[in-house]
C-alpha cells in the first residue's frame, strides 16, 4: 500500500480529501472500512450497531481530519476512533440495560454476573463473552486488530503495564477454560460433551 | 500444565515480544510436545483466527454518500494544525485557563480599587427604604468561576468556587483598606424603573425583592 509508486499512500489520500477530493474519501473508506466495521462489531456483537458505528467513524474522522498526524499511521488513527465510538455505545447500552432493570425493580446480583454466552463452543465469542471486559477488549484490539499496547493504554485510558496485565490474563483464563472441554486433534477443535 | 517459565516464554511470543530465532524455538517446542500442543493449540487457534467478517451488502456506498452530505470535504488543510498533538493542546489549553484566570482577578482587584477610591457604598449602605439594586461580586469568586470555566470538562466547579469563597473570607478578615469586593450599581439612568403600579391596586401585590444581594 504504502510506497508503491503508483498507489497513493494514506497521508496523500488524506491531503487529497482536506482539498475537497471526493475520489481519495472514497479510496480510504474502501482501504479502512472493514476493519473499522469489524472492529465495531467484534465489540458490539450487533450488525445494525456496527453498521452505524462504522457510519459515525467516518463523519468524526472527517470532522477530525485536520487533527490526524501523518507521522502516524491512518489505520491505527481510524482504528481508535472506531474503537472509542464503539466503547460509548457500550457505555450508553449498558447505562439503558441499569435504567430498565431499576425500573422494573430487578437491581439484583444479576447486573454484577457476567453476562451469559448465547454463541456456540465452536465460535471464538463463546470464550470471549465468559472474560471481563477489559481482558476482552485487550484481546480483541490486540490479536484481531494488532493494535499496540501504547494505542489500546490511550483508548482504554489505562497504563500500558495494566493493560499487559489484562492481555495475559485473559489469555490464561481462556486457556483455562478450553482446556476443560476443548481438545484440538488433526487441525480441529474437538468439544467434549459431557455424555462424550 | 506449563511451568510458569514456559508460559511466560510463550506468552512473549504470543505478544511477539521475541527474537526471529527465540520465536522459532518456542513454535518447535508447541510443535513437538504434545502436552503443551493440547493446552495451547485452541487458545492460539482462536487467537490466529476469528471468525471472518462479512461487509454487509452497500454500507461502503452508504458511507461514501453519507459522509460528504454533511461535510463539504474541504477541511482544514493537515499541515501546520495537524502538528498539534494532544498533549501539545492540553499544555496550550492549560496556559490559556491560567491567563484567563489572572487577567480576570487582576481586572476584578483593578474595579475594585477604583471603586474604593471613588465612592463608597460598601461601607455606608443604602437604607432599605431606598431599595438600590447592588450586587457585589468579589474577584476571588470571579477567579473561581473563571477557572472552572476555562478547565471545564468532567473537573466539578465546585472546588474552584470553594477556594474563591475561602478567600473572599479571608479578605474580609483584612482591614478595610485592603477591601477587594467590587461593588457593581447600575448607573442611576441605566437602571430598568419597575413600572408605576395602578393606584387601585392594594401594595401587598408587588413581590418585594431583597435589597442588596450579595453574589
Amino acid at each position: 500500500m504504502d510506497g508503491h509508486p503508483d498507489i497513493p499512500s494514506d497521508a496523500d489520500l488524506v491531503r487529497a480529501v482536506c482539498e475537497g477530493d471526493r475520489a481519495a474519501y472514497g479510496l480510504l473508506v474502501d482501504r479502512h472500512l472493514a476493519a473499522v466495521y469489524a472492529v465495531a462489531l467484534r465489540l458490539l456483537r450487533n450488525t445494525a450497531e456496527a453498521e452505524d458505528t462504522a457510519q459515525d467513524t467516518f463523519v468524526r474522522a472527517m470532522e477530525r481530519l485536520h487533527q490526524y498526524d501523518p507521522e502516524h499511521s491512518f489505520h491505527n488513527w481510524i482504528l481508535k476512533i472506531a474503537t472509542n465510538q464503539s466503547l460509548n455505545r457500550l457505555r450508553s447500552r449498558r447505562r439503558e440495560r441499569r435504567m430498565q432493570e431499576r425500573l422494573a425493580g430487578q437491581e439484583d446480583q444479576r447486573s454484577h454476573a457476567p453476562p451469559r454466552s448465547e454463541a456456540s463452543p465452536t465460535d471464538w465469542r463463546h470464550w470471549l463473552d465468559q472474560l471481563d471486559e477489559p481482558q476482552r477488549l485487550a484481546i480483541i484490539l490486540f490479536h484481531f486488530h494488532q493494535m499496540p499496547y501504547a494505542e489500546i493504554a490511550e483508548i482504554l485510558a489505562l497504563p500500558i503495564n495494566t493493560v499487559r496485565t489484562h492481555l495475559h490474563r485473559g489469555r490464561k483464563r481462556l486457556r483455562e477454560l478450553m482446556a476443560q472441554v476443548v481438545h484440538w486433534e488433526d487441525g480441529s477443535w474437538q468439544i467434549a460433551t459431557p455424555n462424550a | 500444565m506449563a511451568d510458569r517459565d514456559t508460559e511466560r516464554l510463550i506468552d512473549a511470543w504470543l505478544d511477539g515480544e521475541l527474537p526471529p530465532e527465540r520465536a522459532a524455538g518456542v513454535e518447535a517446542m508447541l510443535r513437538e510436545s504434545p502436552a503443551l500442543r493440547r493446552e495451547y493449540a485452541p487458545l492460539i487457534e482462536l487467537l490466529r483466527s476469528p471468525d471472518p467478517i462479512v461487509m454487509p451488502p452497500g454500507l461502503a456506498d452508504r458511507i461514501k454518500s453519507a459522509v460528504p452530505a454533511r461535510h463539504s470535504l474541504r477541511v482544514m488543510p493537515a499541515g501546520p494544525r495537524a502538528a498539534i498533538a494532544p498533549a501539545r493542546w492540553r499544555y496550550l489549553r492549560s496556559t490559556l485557563a491560567a491567563a484567563a484566570s489572572i487577567a480576570l482577578f487582576a481586572g476584578g482587584w483593578f474595579a475594585s480599587q477604583l471603586w474604593t477610591g471613588s465612592s463608597n457604598p460598601v461601607a455606608q449602605p443604602p437604607s432599605t427604604a431606598e431599595a438600590p439594586t447592588v450586587v457585589i461580586v468579589s474577584p476571588w469568586v470571579l477567579n473561581g468561576l473563571a477557572q472552572s470555566l476555562t478547565v471545564g470538562g468532567s473537573v466539578s466547579p465546585a472546588p474552584f468556587i470553594a477556594q474563591g469563597a475561602a478567600m473572599e473570607l479571608l479578605a474580609g478578615s483584612l482591614p478595610a483598606a485592603t477591601d477587594t469586593t467590587v461593588p457593581l450599581v447600575l448607573p442611576e439612568r441605566a437602571r430598568p424603573r419597575a413600572p408605576e403600579p395602578p393606584a387601585n391596586l392594594p401594595d401587598d401585590r408587588f413581590i418585594i425583592f431583597p435589597p442588596v444581594q450579595r453574589l
